[in-house]
């Protein structure tokens, strides 16, 4: 089964929100609640956490891309 | 309702072990085995870089720094590069900040607010500026915008750390070996440099806790140990 790793709702009304880095690679297995990415905008950093037990299949931003609340940013299936 | 959560102020400590600390508060609350807490020092002069940092920014090397007593170390929190040192008040809120606020944006607002609302206290008038984080006043002898107070924050687990640093009577010339948060055109003052008789750095911290409470409807008491 595929979950998908989005950026959270609690970031709403940032002017821009920019992933700084994965902490994670294709492959690795996580944990549900692992911090597996960082995002930031001007002022806060925020991290990502897992929302399942798996094995991280995709990666679909590269850090430095733009994104915004609720987007997609990788899958992990578990 | 009224939320309940505590305070512990580490005094005048180096940033490192502060942060030490911090991280295990952290954790602790993401564990949910302590209650929420504002964690207040002050510290001994460094340079932080945080997430956004530009090089550009920092305009000494790190032998210059290291004669003038100045370390230099890179965080976990959001922003470019700021200055901490002996006579700033640091206020790290370690909150499950969702129960308090709807947004992370919304919590650096508020934040914002309890600065201005801590610098009225003392008869000054503190404003933001669009586009640009932190707190600001006009510094009375200059008649320039200046930034009295810093903001970066970062949020891990859905709990909060890192936070503010209120510039109470700071050597302002340690701040000439950056440019701080990369914003080049304006400067940086204090409590002091605007005239006011600064309060001590506990007044200051006790103040904070007042204005925080009464923007969260909490109650604040003491932790007695880290």
């Amino acid at each position: 089964m595929k979950h998908e790793i989005i950026i959270p709702e609690f970031a709403e009304g940032a002017e821009e929100i920019n992933i700084r880095q994965w902490m994670v690679a294709i492959g690795d297995p996580i944990k549900k609640g692992d911090n597996i990415a960082e995002a930031a905008t001007d002022k806060i950093a925020i991290y990502i956490e897992s929302p399942s037990n798996g094995i991280l299949r995709s990666i679909l931003v590269d850090e430095g891309d733009r994104v915004t609340v609720g987007q997609i940013i990788g899958e992990i299936e578990g | 309702m009224t939320k309940a959560l505590n305070w512990l102020d580490l005094g005048l400590i180096s940033y490192d072990e502060a942060f030490t600390i911090q991280e295990n508060l952290h954790h602790q609350c993401v564990q949910k085995n302590i209650h929420d807490i504002l964690l207040f020092q002050e510290c001994y002069p460094i340079i932080t870089l945080g997430r956004n940092s530009h090089e550009k920014n920092l305009l000494y090397s790190n032998e210059e720094l290291k004669l003038m007593g100045i370390k230099i170390t890179t965080v976990s929190r959001g922003g470019d590069i700021s200055y901490h040192g002996n006579g700033q008040l640091i206020v790290s809120p370690i909150l499950h900040f969702n129960t308090y606020i709807d947004t992370a944006h919304h919590y650096v607002r508020c934040l914002e607010q309890i600065i201005i609302n801590l610098l009225e206290t003392y008869s000054i008038k503190g404003f933001r500026i669009k586009g640009r984080s932190g707190v600001w006043v006009i510094e009375p002898h200059t008649d320039e915008e200046k930034k009295i107070a810093a903001i970066g924050i970062a949020i891990s687990h859905q709990v909060t750390f890192h936070g503010i640093s209120i510039n109470i009577n700071p050597n302002l010339n340690h701040f000439s070996t950056i440019i701080p948060c990369g914003i080049h055109d304006k400067g940086v003052t204090s409590i002091k440099a605007c005239g006011i008789l600064p309060p001590s750095i506990k007044a200051a911290r006790n103040q904070f806790i007042l204005c925080f409470n009464e923007m969260f409807d909490t109650v604040t008491t003491r932790k007695s140990t880290t």
